[in-house]
C-alpha cells in the first residue's frame, strides 16, 4: 500500500490508469489476438488492473476496472457486451483478490484463476441470457484460454512491474 | 536470462495445484462431452429468447430467415439472421449484428454444438432427437 500519496495525486494516478487500460481494450476490438474463438480474449487491460491491485490495493484496482469496463462497454461494445464484461470482470476481480490475500499464489497464479474466472462468468450469463444449458459444451476451451492468457498476462505484469518504479 | 530464472522462482506450489486442477476439470469435461458429441445430430433447433422458433431436420437443406422485430416489449429489438443448413452442416450465413461472432463460429454438425448470436439472442443447437445433456448427466 502506498504510504504518503495525497489524493489529488492518487485521483491522477487511477484516471491515468484507466486510461491505459481503456486504450488495452480499444487495442483488443482492433486487432483480436484469438479471431474465430468466440470470447477468447487475451485480457490486456487487466495487466492494468493486475498491476494496480499488487501496487496500489484492491480499492483502486477494483475503480480502475469498473470504470474501465463502464467505458468501454459503452463505447465499443453495447448494453449487452457491457453485461458480460461487468460480469466477467468483477467475478475475476474477487477471485483474484482473494487468492492474493492467501498469499500463497504468485502473480502469474493469481492472473490465471481469474482468466478463468472470466471466462466462467461469462459463460454463466450467456447461458441466462439465451436460455440455453447445451453452451455449457464450450466450457473447456473457456477454461484452457483463460488460463493461457492468464498466465500470460500475469507473467507480462511481472515484467513490466519490474520498470514502473515510480507507481506505488 | 535473468528476467526468466525470476518468473519460474516466483511460481509457488499452489500456483501448479490450481493449474492441474483446472486442467483436468477442462479435460475431464471435454472427454465427457465428446462422449456425447459422437452420434451424428439430426435435427437443428433454433431458439430466440430461449423460445423455440423452430426444429429443422439436418438431413434436408434449408434456408431460415430470422426476420428482424421491432417489438416494444421487455425484450426489444432483434436484428436479422440468416442460417443454412447444407450437407449435414448448418451455419449462420448472415447476421447483421456488430460483432459477427456467430458468422465466424463456421459450421457445426455434431449433436451439441451450438452457434449463438448473443446481441439477437439467437441460439442454433444441434440435437440427437433426446436432450443431449441428458445423455451427459445420466
Amino acid at each position: 500500500m502506498p504510504l504518503r500519496i495525497d489524493r489529488t495525486k492518487r485521483l491522477t494516478l487511477d484516471a491515468f490508469l484507466v486510461t491505459l487500460a481503456l486504450i488495452f481494450s480499444y487495442v483488443e476490438v482492433l486487432l483480436p489476438f484469438f479471431p474465430g474463438l468466440p470470447g477468447v480474449k487475451l485480457g490486456l487491460a487487466n495487466l492494468v488492473v493486475l498491476i494496480a491491485l499488487y501496487r496500489l490495493g484492491a480499492k483502486d484496482a477494483f475503480l480502475i476496472n469498473l470504470v474501465r469496463i463502464l467505458l468501454a462497454g459503452l463505447l465499443f461494445a453495447g448494453a449487452y457486451g457491457l453485461l458480460y464484461s461487468l460480469a466477467g470482470g468483477i467475478f475475476s476481480f474477487l477471485v483474484m483478490v482473494v487468492l492474493k490475500n492467501t498469499g500463497h499464489f504468485s502473480v502469474p497464479g493469481v492472473s490465471m484463476a481469474g482468466g478463468v474466472a472470466h471466462n466462467l462468468a461469462q459463460l454463466a450469463v450467456a447461458m441466462l441470457m439465451v436460455q440455453n444449458v447445451n453452451l455449457l459444451f464450450y466450457y473447456p476451451v473457456l477454461v484452457l484460454s483463460g488460463i493461457v492468457t492468464g498466465i500470460l498476462i500475469g507473467i507480462g505484469a511481472v515484467l513490466l512491474s519490474k520498470y514502473l518504479h515510480r507507481l506505488s | 536470462m535473468q528476467t526468466n530464472t525470476t518468473i519460474f522462482k516466483i511460481l509457488k506450489k499452489a500456483d501448479f495445484l490450481l493449474l492441474g486442477a483446472l486442467l483436468l476439470f477442462a479435460f475431464a469435461g471435454s472427454i465427457l462431452l465428446a462422449r456425447a458429441q459422437k452420434a451424428p445430430g439430426e435435427t437443428v433447433r433454433v431458439t430466440v429468447d430461449g423460445e423455440v422458433y423452430g426444429e429443422y431436420p439436418l438431413s434436408q437443406d434449408a434456408e431460415i430467415f430470422l426476420p428482424p422485430t421491432n417489438d416494444s416489449s421487455a425484450d426489444g429489438f432483434h436484428g436479422e439472421n440468416v442460417i443454412v443448413i447444407a450437407g449435414g452442416e448448418v451455419r449462420m450465413r448472415e447476421a447483421d449484428c456488430k460483432n459477427q461472432v456467430c458468422v465466424r463460429t463456421g459450421s457445426i454438425s455434431r449433436p451439441g454444438q451450438t452457434i449463438v448470436c448473443l446481441p439477437h439472442r439467437v441460439v442454433v443447437t444441434i440435437l440427437k432427437g433426446e436432450e443431449v445433456l441428458d445423455a451427459v448427466t445420466h
